[in-house]
């Protein structure tokens, strides 16, 4: 199978499961709450108003129907209405989501920074007391609830050290750079405030620090077995028979093919991140999509929760696509099985 | 007369090595001592409840409120006086109810679905496989607390919204071993023998499976009870004035720097009881691969 | 008489086709078995020699139903078995090549023998008793019946084997290398009650082998197949005598002999060629000693040289 044939299967597939997922949503947004324009309106409806809400979001018609216009509305950008604010999701979205985007990528640094020489380090001393020690590390990493990751840290270095912030994006004497992305990193640099951007930065660090330890351990896992792997392999064995430098095989050889498999986690490693992301903007009081999703779910905002949802859904469903394109690029063998 | 031992025999063995190999290894063991436990624990309180309770685990005492750990209040109390370890192990026979249910129905279901999938043909494989990529598109924790916010909170709803997220892993696992066991030899000599499908899969491919879903099964349990104390933190699970793990450290965060020992010590219990699955099932799979290479 | 007669079969199985491929709509295929034709006689050991990946263990499965072939028939008995196969097959059984994987690991030998009665209205009492008769047939005793398949040592599993193979009294057994994972003192045990069985049932065997000592000392007859093609067919003593196809030339000089000096394997002289890309003409021409210009492009027929031996090759051409 040529690669150009594995790329259009792949998003001929992906194309199908988003489809999927919209009907997920569908169905259960609909079964809670089957007729959501008499849920918004309040217990005493004008009949009148009812009637025009109705035909304005098409409850009148059939599900089938109504499943039509909710897709062409998820892709059209018409993602339905927060019944208390009566603000478009989409544009509540667009809010909150900038934050989450931050955290997100600072995790992914974080836990790259951390997963990668830690997996190497135990591939290497296979057995030993390192690699002991770091496999260790990582199922506590993984089986400890980020929440109480994210309590033991802030008790500890936001309250009782004192050594970051414990909440919040910026100091209350920082002013906000004026909006451009969103992201306020971003707008800092692009307006030249680098204080706004070291201070957001500091707010930024323990929270991220917190996601990237529950979920190192991913990285370092798959790392750890690929390198033993390859390490394994006859051509490495060929290369220290030739007598090649032994740092240069190293890099060369071993370490390159060692990372390829790793991209193929980033779509998971996205998933932890933004499910962790409901509790770490919870703890910290970052006004983030986890944040927006679970003040949704408290408030029964349906709307919004099926919103949030599916938006975690297609980005983990891009982010598979890509990582499975760029692996059938780095490594053409899996696209030829 | 001696067949049904013959069985035990064979199983034993296999089972004998494994744990041999746990017991050499002094994490597993760790991680055994600590699941072993915590459903000892569970099941003594689920039977004998406020006997063995120190205290009264929902009654109120505002004579004793937000007291910091000691030995009469082994882990303190919260603020409305009652006493956070005996709510705590009030609290494990849900854990341990939920796991055990979730997982024993998403392997019934992984198993119907599995085999269905491996044995069934092309479209059908196809249409499941697409189904579980479906589920697998959700950060499973949303998902799960997507769906338990709308069925509404409650134990028994938050089992059915993890089972929801949950179901998809054992059909892949059901599936990949079904179509390891098709291409034996034995299941062609059925075919000759005029054996129908579903009698092949009732005779041949369950049996041969079981064993692999049971041991990956008995080791997740460790990953719904994490899951479980997720969405029992956001309120999900048994309601209040019931304790639950999760929700205990919801409701102490805000008393973090007051009475840190409110939300600290239920997040302890919760870790550890997860860490002790991870390192019986870090253990296992050890065991397991150290089986298959001595082969 | 002819117990089963297979013509023209033609087995190929699909390869995964690139972009260009289902664009231009063009199939690929692998062709595992081209133009097959040979019948097998009753009461007779037909065996069936070729190298691995030459399509032997394919027209094994075809044989007994288990895929359906491409183009060709196959008849047993005069029927079509893929019109009839539910109630033909009670006429077919197999012994398959790994003990170890050919038997349920989680099931008692007694339960494995009486597999094939599984579906007919026998009662519980007399499926006991045909499996204690049968086990003594195939020379094992009445306490093996309720061992794990884990328990028995590889003869007595492939002796488990043929009598599930035998219990419900079929005409025709399919043996694909039966005694290929054995010892070789086993081995002749076995090969030795195989030929008792023979008799005693009035069995037909189809016996498929790479091992041409094993497959002479079994078969009446002998057919050789090279990447999916019948290159020779005849008695056992016409091949060993005259054998004239050069590939059957080769597997003879092949044999392990007791010098170990004169050690050589076929693998010397070259692989199976890729089924995918098979070379065009005679499909051994590139290995051939004797290949000639005609060879390279067209494919010789399997050619009646007298009534008991038949030949694909163009040196034995007589057009």
């Amino acid at each position: 199978m040529s690669v150009t044939t594995f790329v259009l299967r792949r998003l001929f597939m992906s194309i199908f499961v988003l489809l999927g997922v919209t009907t997920l949503t569908f169905i259960i947004s609909r079964v809670v709450v089957p007729n959501p324009a008499r849920a918004w309106i309040g217990p005493k409806p004008n009949p009148d108003l009812l009637k025009a809400l109705m035909k304005k979001y098409h409850f009148d018609e059939p599900l089938y129907m109504q499943y039509f216009y909710y897709v062409i509305g998820l892709f059209t950008g018409d993602w339905g209405v927060d019944p208390y604010s009566s603000i478009p999701i989409l544009t509540e979205i667009r809010m909150y989501f900038p934050v989450t985007i931050e955290l997100t990528i600072l995790s992914s640094l974080i836990s790259i920074l951390l997963g990668i020489p830690l997996g190497i380090l135990s591939a290497t001393h296979r057995g030993k007391t390192w690699d002991n020690a770091v496999r260790l590390s990582y199922l506590i990493s993984t089986s400890v609830p980020i929440f109480i990751v994210a309590l033991v840290l802030l008790l500890l270095l936001g309250y009782w050290l004192k050594i970051f912030p414990v909440s919040g994006q910026l100091s209350l004497n920082v002013a906000r750079p004026p909006t451009i992305t969103g992201l306020i990193m971003v707008d800092a640099l692009l307006t030249g405030n680098l204080n706004a951007f070291i201070d957001n930065l500091y707010h930024m660090i323990l929270p991220s620090f917190t996601l990237a330890l529950s979920s190192f351990g991913i990285i370092t896992r798959l790392v750890r077995s690929s390198m033993i792997e390859v390490l394994e392999m006859e051509y490495t064995k060929t290369a220290k028979v030739k007598g090649l430098n032994k740092n240069k095989i190293f890099y060369k050889h071993c370490l390159r093919n060692a990372l390829i498999p790793t991209v193929t986690i980033f779509a998971l490693l996205t998933a932890y991140f933004l499910g962790g992301s409901l509790f770490i903007e919870n703890i910290f009081s970052l006004p983030g999509m986890g944040r927006y999703t679970t003040q949704a779910l408290l408030m029964f905002n349906i709307p919004a929760v099926m919103g949030t949802t599916f938006l975690f859904a297609l980005i983990i469903i891009v982010m598979n696509f890509i990582a499975d394109v760029l692996y059938a690029l780095l490594d053409p063998r899996i696209a030829l099985e | 007369m001696s067949s049904k031992n013959k069985g035990k025999i064979k199983i034993s063995t296999f089972y004998l090595r494994i744990v041999r190999s746990i017991l050499k290894d002094p994490l597993a063991l760790l991680g055994l001592l600590i699941v072993v436990c915590f459903f000892s624990i569970s099941i003594l309180v689920a039977l004998l409840g406020d006997y063995i309770l120190p205290y009264d685990p929902i009654k109120m005492d505002f004579s004793s409120i937000l007291v910091p750990p000691s030995l009469n209040h082994l882990f303190g109390t919260d603020r409305y006086g009652r006493d956070i370890f005996s709510r705590i192990l009030a609290a494990a026979p849900t854990d341990a109810f939920v796991s055990v249910e979730v997982i024993i129905l998403s392997a019934i279901i992984g198993i119907v679905l599995g085999t269905l999938s491996g044995f069934a043909g092309r479209a059908i494989d196809e249409i499941v496989m697409r189904l579980t990529d479906i589920f697998f598109s959700f950060p499973s924790i949303i998902l799960a607390i997507a769906i338990a916010a709308v069925l509404g909170p409650g134990v028994r709803n938050a089992a059915i919204a993890i089972t929801a997220t949950w179901w998809p892993t054992y059909v892949r696992l059901a599936r990949a071993e079904t179509l390891r066991i098709k291409s034996l030899e034995f299941v062609e000599a059925a075919k000759v023998s005029n054996l129908s499908s579903y009698q092949i899969v009732l005779k041949h491919i369950i049996p041969n499976i079981l064993p692999t879903i049971i041991t990956y099964a008995t080791l997740d349990l460790g990953g719904v009870i994490l899951t479980y104390a997720g969405l029992s933190y956001f309120g999900l699970g048994a309601q209040p004035p019931l304790p639950e793990w999760g929700s205990e450290v919801f409701a102490g965060q805000d008393y973090l720097v007051v009475a840190p020992w409110w939300p600290i010590f239920p997040g302890l219990v919760i870790a550890i009881v997860s860490i002790g699955f991870a390192l019986l099932g870090d253990g296992v799979r050890d065991a397991f691969s150290k089986q298959f290479v001595s082969k | 008489m002819e117990i089963v007669n297979v013509t023209n079969l033609i087995k190929e199985f699909p390869l995964s086709r690139g972009l260009t491929d289902i664009l231009s709509r063009k199939r690929k295929t692998m062709r595992v078995l081209d133009n097959v034709s040979f019948s097998v006689l009753e009461g007779e050991t037909l065996g069936l020699v070729g190298e691995s990946g030459s399509g032997k263990t394919t027209l094994a499965r075809i044989l007994l139903g288990l895929i359906k072939p491409t183009s060709g028939k196959v008849m047993f008995k005069g029927e079509d078995i893929f019109n009839l196969r539910r109630l033909n097959k009670l006429e077919v059984h197999a012994v398959f090549q790994d003990p170890d994987s050919s038997l349920n690991p989680m099931m008692q030998v007694k339960d494995i023998i009486a597999e094939p009665l599984f579906n007919t209205k026998m009662s519980k009492k007399d499926v006991d008793e045909n499996v204690i008769e049968i086990l003594s047939k195939v020379g094992l005793t009445k306490e093996i019946a309720t061992r794990y398949p884990f328990e028995l040592s590889g003869g007595q599993k492939q002796r488990v084997a043929i009598a599930r193979a035998l219990i419900k009294k079929p005409k025709f057994i399919v043996l694909d290398e039966p005694t290929s994972a054995l010892d070789v003192s086993i081995q002749a045990q076995l090969l030795n009650l195989l030929i008792e069985l023979q008799g005693e049932f009035g069995l037909t065997y189809f016996f498929i082998s790479h091992n041409m000592n094993v497959i002479s000392y079994i078969s009446d007859r002998i057919a050789v197949i090279y990447a999916g093609q019948l290159v020779e067919l005849g008695t056992v003593d016409e091949l060993i005598s005259n054998p004239l196809h050069p590939y059957t030339k080769l597997l003879w000089a092949c044999v392990p002999r007791p010098d170990p000096e004169t050690k050589i394997s076929v693998k010397d002289f070259g692989e199976v060629p890729s089924l995918i890309n098979p070379p065009p003409g005679c499909r051994f021409h590139p290995r051939c000693p004797y290949a000639m210009e005609i060879c390279k492009s067209i494919s010789p027929t399997l050619e009646k040289l007298n009534n008991i031996h038949l030949v694909a090759c163009h040196l034995f051409s007589r057009r």
